[in-house]
């Protein structure tokens, strides 16, 4: 009598979590449907949504996501090299000296973020008259919000690398240390990434002008 | 509050360059996704077969130098377009071909930087059992980058297609 399953839902059921994605996107095209089906389907417009929100929310959007998403990377990368690292200096204590190096190319990778958010900031103005609807106004709110992305994701997706790459380097250095140097060659392939992300981030927003 | 410009009639609406930007941004996240999944889960690999045959490690650092080079497709693509960016006179068409262009380079570079991390990894654990896979490893590699370089052509192919007439 014991053996049956508590959930009451005769065991084959499935939980809220894997059916939302499911459920949201079925919710979505009904509404899409319903709205195109009773003639309001204008009122989905991707244009007139990109142009009332204001160029300044866009640009400061851009700012924040660029710090904020490279010191998230940044901090990504920190936590998995400093498991590892620490993990194997149970019984490997020489190594902790050595490969704070790549706690500090995961701390380049929020350097980078801030860099950039400093050179955007330094691009934004107050414009309070009629010329915020001017093309070049939402141009300089896009390429900065774009510019941000792009490098707060490149520097995310970096950070996560090379915490990585530095965890297998603790581990390869606890076993055998002159696999240290071989393996912060991976590392140093891994930065890079960042680093044209930086680049893509700098010649967006050049293009911007004061 | 200001009106909103004029967009009904216009080919070269003030949002334009929002897709435009949308392509460089995407053509670089998108490689750097594939590239940066590409050198960890190799180097996975290689710090593992380090600790049994540290003198192979050197040869088998080349699927790492292979995800970085997805990478740099990205970033190519990156570059061009963003050089063809203006504030006016950028017509809503050269924004898609834009988007279309990094959208092509970016998701091939996911999907090829995928396929290197996950073939690197294993191949240089059975390099470091068996060295005559080398060459195998090298072949599968480059089928695997060749699959970036088809979307960098296609981009590159587009965006010599793009045309500001307002």
């Amino acid at each position: 009598m014991g053996a049956y399953s508590t959930r009451g839902n005769g065991g084959g059921g499935y939980s809220a979590s894997s059916l939302l994605p499911y459920v949201s996107i079925t919710g979505l095209g009904l509404v899409g449907l319903y709205m195109l089906l009773t003639g309001s389907g204008e009122q989905f417009a991707v244009g007139e949504f990109l142009l009332s929100v204001s160029p300044h929310m866009w640009s400061l959007l851009g700012i924040s996501l660029c710090v904020g998403l490279s010191v998230a990377g940044a901090a990504w990368g920190i936590f998995i090299t400093g498991a590892s690292l620490v993990g194997a200096g149970v019984h490997a204590p020489r190594i902790v000296t050595k490969n704070l190096i790549s706690i500090i190319f995961c701390e380049v990778v929020a350097i980078y973020g801030l860099i950039m958010a400093i050179v955007f900031t330094a691009k934004l103005s107050n414009i309070q008259d009629a010329s915020i609807t001017s093309s070049e106004a939402y141009y300089k709110g896009f390429a900065l919000f774009w510019a941000g992305l792009t490098t707060g994701l490149c520097n995310l997706v970096c950070g996560v690398t090379v915490g990585v790459s530095g965890s297998s380097a603790a581990l390869a250095d606890a076993q055998d240390s002159q696999l240290f140097v071989k393996v912060l060659v991976i590392e140093i392939f891994g930065s890079i990434i960042g680093l044209f992300g930086l680049i893509v981030g700098l010649l967006v927003s050049g293009k911007v002008g004061n | 509050m200001a009106t909103l410009p004029p967009i009904a009639s216009d080919y070269c609406p003030p949002f334009a360059p929002f897709f435009g930007l949308m392509g460089v941004a995407s053509a670089m996240l998108f490689s750097s996704m594939g590239a940066g999944y590409g050198t960890f889960k190799s180097g996975i690999g290689i710090a593992g077969m380090g600790t049994f045959r540290p003198e192979l490690m050197m040869k088998a650092l080349i699927p790492v130098i292979m995800a970085g080079i997805i990478a740099v497709y990205g970033l190519v693509i990156s570059v061009l377009i963003a050089g063809a960016l203006v504030p006016s006179g950028y017509s809503l068409y050269t924004g898609f071909v834009h988007l279309g262009a990094g959208l092509s380079v970016g998701l091939t570079g996911l999907a090829a930087g995928y396929a290197i991390g996950i073939v690197g990894d294993v191949c240089v654990r059975g390099y470091a059992y068996q060295p005559r896979l080398f060459v195998a490893m090298v072949l599968v590699l480059i089928f695997a980058e060749v699959l970036g370089l088809y979307g960098l052509i296609v981009g590159l192919i587009l965006n010599t297609k793009s045309s500001n007439q307002c």
